[in-house]
């Protein structure tokens, strides 16, 4: 294994593996996403898809294999370093911080950005301070007008709506300014029409530059936004291409379905 | 947008008029007996608020704040006496003494989770006192006597009603930087951790070096209340820095809310004046007290600020997300 | 020269034993309800006084009958304890809770003040004496002692895995919504721990008045020490608790070869401030409760 990742690659995933004691969760899996792309991970019930997703953003560390991202090796890096780094995160049941507020959930997600200096700067510097504080406000101000949830800004996060609360947790993650945002089944519990609003945001964040890798069940968002698809099961992987291809895969079609099914012609887009 | 200019404008009269009631106090005919014990509150609390920084908000269990005190005062005590030194001088060492506990404490105790803090930090305790009682050179059980005072320009602090004024001076101090800290981004960061500690980190957050900025701050805090009590006692002992103390402060926290400066307020001064409102209980006292505490934890486990949060919000017609810190 | 070593030891095993039982009682709780109980000292010391304070002499001295009387006495009492104070508080930061039972201790106390008076009593001809063996001074409380312990132990280790209240504990103590899901009962488990835990207090309340007479501070520093043996053994581990405890013991009685006696506690201490750098897990890695969590933690965050 090389230590060098190519180019035009913004993920590179080599022989990934975790293994909880004599449980394999995640096996040798390899992905790579080129940049400029937006790419999913599917698969059923317990395949290891969270658990992928968390060895790349460093909250799991992995058994074994490697993680390239943006031409750095960052395998054993932590996670708060790997954020800094440039990859966003949400999960998959929203880990939002009820107690605060809309925007302040969002100005926490730039902290790292936007602020500088050690407490005893803080303590003394006054205006410094403020300024970056007041920086960080507006920043977040403008991302959460983007992610359509201004008009809410100073209510408690913990009493919106389900379809704000995951506008939040995205917005939060984009105050980082990602190169690469790990989206954990971002379309779950969304009724049709937040999950098109969703999706058209989500669309709207990848032509700006930001690229995007998805776990996600929801068939009509991944169709939708992928350029490309890997597919688990039981922790391998067992496709990967387009979703045309993935869509006739007779492998994938049995992993969900079982082999009493067969693959029908769809018309395509 | 108006209610929150609102309410910025209630609290600023509500803290006006609570400043003016404490400076006029002294001279409303009261003893220098209760002057004393509302000297012991305002010192308390600057005590509740470092204490509110580490465990109010991040949950991290901390009994051992009674040891750091009692290091403030024994180093001011010591500086003072032995040295010489002049007390302002030796306050300094004593915040520098905080800053050094909080950062040879702060990183061992992130290795440290929840309950085995708690009893990391007993064990501190004990230690510390058992080893100032047992020390020729901090004078044993015996303790240590005839410290100087505070003053500034020739007027020493060593009257109940200048001690009083010295400590409202300092505990208005105390609280702006307390407010300061807790609105700036270190207080969202401490109220994340407690809500999702999981998210924080992706955030780009680096939970080591919060956590022990907080901790180096509630230490430091500790240490200088504890070389004022040195200056206004004129007297320490190690018997006074026991772990029984340093559940006291977290009842006070407990009982006040945690994450608010009026909160850790609340607390000290009603913890601090409980033994003086039920002496009519005489022997029953001790008792009654511990009854009431617990009921109080039982049926408000967030504090007095939760309650009247609560109130506030029926008032306002708004609802508030239970705060039900997962991080214990 | 040796028969003070041997002394030394005698007195680490046995005090270790005690250790050990206290920390099998508070491992209960916590592996049942997630909580501490930060008032054992004062929960031993009122199995103490119930035991030589009413019970001795309601029945003129009878050692067992009174034994049995306290240990009913406190189960009963745990139950209640734990109904309104660890049920309620179950759902909040555990600090709160644990505050909770600290002020508990503290109401414990002003009870045996009030109720027994300040003057310590003494447990009246209950395992006085001393037996030679070989060259060495054993006192009868400490063989008692051991015993007890062990049969404790033993007496838990059934009852955890042939009894169906004891499985149901353990399911509580690995994975309380598994468990509650499979229809055990989680709240009453956790009072049925709390009592145990208590009556277990009583019988060690009963086991230091010869060691230490029946006062209000006779088991302060038992009620610290425990907690170190627990974390040195293992924390969570029953088994564990013995051996924490034994190490305690006989590290901290062996060191007043080196240390001047007085310091003894603070050895006591330093080991557990140690042992919570070094190694918290303790000897006994038996902190199987985390790892099935970690597992479960990860295996849900995989499945939808």
């Amino acid at each position: 294994m090389s230590g060098q990742m190519i180019e035009e690659n913004i993920l590179e995933i080599r022989g990934l593996t975790k293994s909880f004691g004599g449980l394999t969760a995640v096996d040798h899996v390899d992905i790579v996403v080129k940049k400029g792309t937006v790419h999913s991970l599917v698969g059923p019930n317990g395949a290891g898809k969270t658990t992928t997703l968390s060895m790349i953003n460093g909250t799991l560390p992995a058994t074994s294999g490697q993680v390239f991202f943006d031409g750095k090796e960052i395998t054993q890096e932590k996670a708060d370093k790997i954020a800094r780094m440039g990859i966003g995160r949400t999960f998959q049941n929203i880990k939002l911080f009820p107690t605060l507020t809309v925007l302040e959930n969002i100005m926490v997600g730039g902290h790292a950005k936007h602020t500088k200096g050690g407490l005893v700067r803080f303590l003394i510097g006054f205006r410094e301070s403020n300024h970056f504080e007041d920086a960080l406000r507006a920043e977040a101000e403008k991302v959460a007008r983007f992610a359509g949830v201004y008009d809410l800004k100073d209510q408690l996060v913990g009493n919106l709506p389900y379809g704000r609360q995951k506008m939040t947790e995205l917005a939060r993650s984009l105050m980082l300014q990602p190169k690469l945002i790990l989206l954990d089944e971002p379309a779950a519990g969304l009724n049709p029409t937040e999950r098109s609003e969703f999706v058209d945001m989500l669309n709207e964040i990848h032509q700006k530059g930001t690229d995007l890798f998805l776990i996600e069940h929801n068939m009509d968002v991944v169709m939708n936004v992928s350029d490309s698809i890997t597919v688990l099961n039981f922790g391998k992987k067992i496709a990967e291409g387009t979703p045309a291809e993935i869509q006739n895969n007779p492998d994938v079609i049995k992993a969900y379905l079982g082999d009493g099914y067969q693959a029908i012609e769809k018309e395509s887009k | 947008m108006n209610s929150t200019k609102k309410t910025k404008m209630g609290t600023l009269i509500a803290a006006a008029v609570a400043l003016i009631a404490m400076l006029v106090l002294p001279f409303m005919g009261i003893n220098n007996y209760i002057i004393t014990l509302f000297c012991q509150a305002m010192l308390y609390s600057i005590i509740v608020y470092g204490l509110n920084f580490i465990t109010g908000l991040t949950g991290q269990m901390n009994m051992g704040n009674a040891a750091v005190y009692g290091i403030g005062a024994y180093i001011y005590a010591l500086l003072t006496t032995r040295a010489e030194m002049a007390p302002w001088f030796a306050m300094i060492f004593v915040a520098l003494a905080g800053w050094f506990v909080g950062v040879i404490l702060g990183y061992p105790s992130l290795r440290v989770k929840g309950v085995y803090l708690s009893l990391t930090t007993i064990a501190f305790n004990e230690i510390v006192r058992l080893v100032i009682q047992n020390m020729r050179f901090t004078n044993g059980v015996n303790g240590i006597r005839n410290i100087p005072s505070l003053g500034i320009f020739g007027f020493t602090f060593n009257t109940p009603m200048r001690t009083y004024y010295f400590f409202l001076a300092a505990l208005v101090i105390f609280t702006l930087i307390s407010i300061r800290f807790l609105k700036s981004k270190y207080g969202r960061v401490l109220v994340a951790i407690r809500d999702n500690i999981d998210a924080v980190e992706s955030c780009g957050i680096n939970l080591a070096d919060i956590k022990v900025k907080a901790f180096v701050l509630s230490t430091v805090f500790g240490a200088i209340a504890g070389g004022m009590y040195a200056s206004f006692m004129r007297y320490v002992a190690p018997n006074t820095f026991s772990t029984n103390l340093s559940i006291s402060f977290v009842v006070m926290l407990i009982l006040g809310g945690r994450g608010s400066v009026v909160g850790c307020l609340l607390g000290a001064f009603i913890i601090t004046f409980a033994p003086e409102a039920l002496r009519f209980l005489g022997d029953y006292y001790q008792f009654v007290y511990a009854v009431i505490v617990i009921l109080a934890i039982i049926f408000n486990p967030n504090g007095l600020v939760s309650l009247g949060g609560r109130i506030l919000a029926k008032i306002k017609r708004i609802s508030v997300p239970a705060k039900r810190g997962a991080n214990g | 020269m040796l028969t003070t070593i041997e002394q030394l030891l005698v007195t680490g095993i046995a005090t270790g034993f005690l250790y050990g039982l206290v920390a099998i009682e508070y491992t209960l709780i916590w592996n049942a309800c997630g909580l501490l109980n930060f008032a054992h000292a004062k929960t031993i010391t009122l199995g103490a006084y119930i035991f030589a304070g009413t019970f001795l002499k309601m029945t003129g001295n009878l050692n067992i009958p009174s034994l049995l009387g306290a240990m009913l006495v406190m189960a009963l009492f745990g139950a209640l304890v734990a109904t309104i104070i660890y049920i309620p508080l179950r759902n909040y930061a555990r600090y709160i809770a644990i505050m909770a039972t600290v002020m508990m201790g503290t109401a414990i106390n002003e009870v045996c003040r009030l109720v027994w008076g300040v003057v310590p009593l003494s447990t009246q001809g209950f395992l006085i004496g001393t037996v030679k063996i070989g060259e060495v001074v054993v006192s009868v409380a400490y063989i008692y002692i051991i015993v007890i312990a062990l049969l404790v132990n033993i007496a838990l280790q059934i009852f955890m895995k042939k009894t169906k209240q004891g499985r149901a504990m353990t399911c509580v103590s690995q994975n309380k919504m598994a468990a509650a899901l499979m229809g055990v009962k989680v709240e009453r488990t956790m009072v049925l721990a709390v009592a145990l835990s208590f009556a277990i207090c009583g019988v060690i309340g009963c086991l230091s008045g010869p060691l230490y007479t029946v006062q209000q501070t006779m088991a302060d520093m038992l009620g610290t020490k425990g907690f170190s043996a627990g974390v040195i053994g293992g924390f969570g581990s029953i088994p564990g608790a013995i051996v924490g405890g034994l190490i305690l013991g006989i590290v901290e009685n062996l060191s007043c070869l080196v240390v001047p006696s007085i310091y003894k506690d603070v050895v006591a201490f330093a080991l557990l401030i140690i042992f919570l750098m070094v190694k918290p897990e303790g000897i006994i890695k038996a902190n199987r409760e985390h790892k099935v969590k970690e597992k479960k933690k990860k295996s849900a965050e995989e499945k939808v």
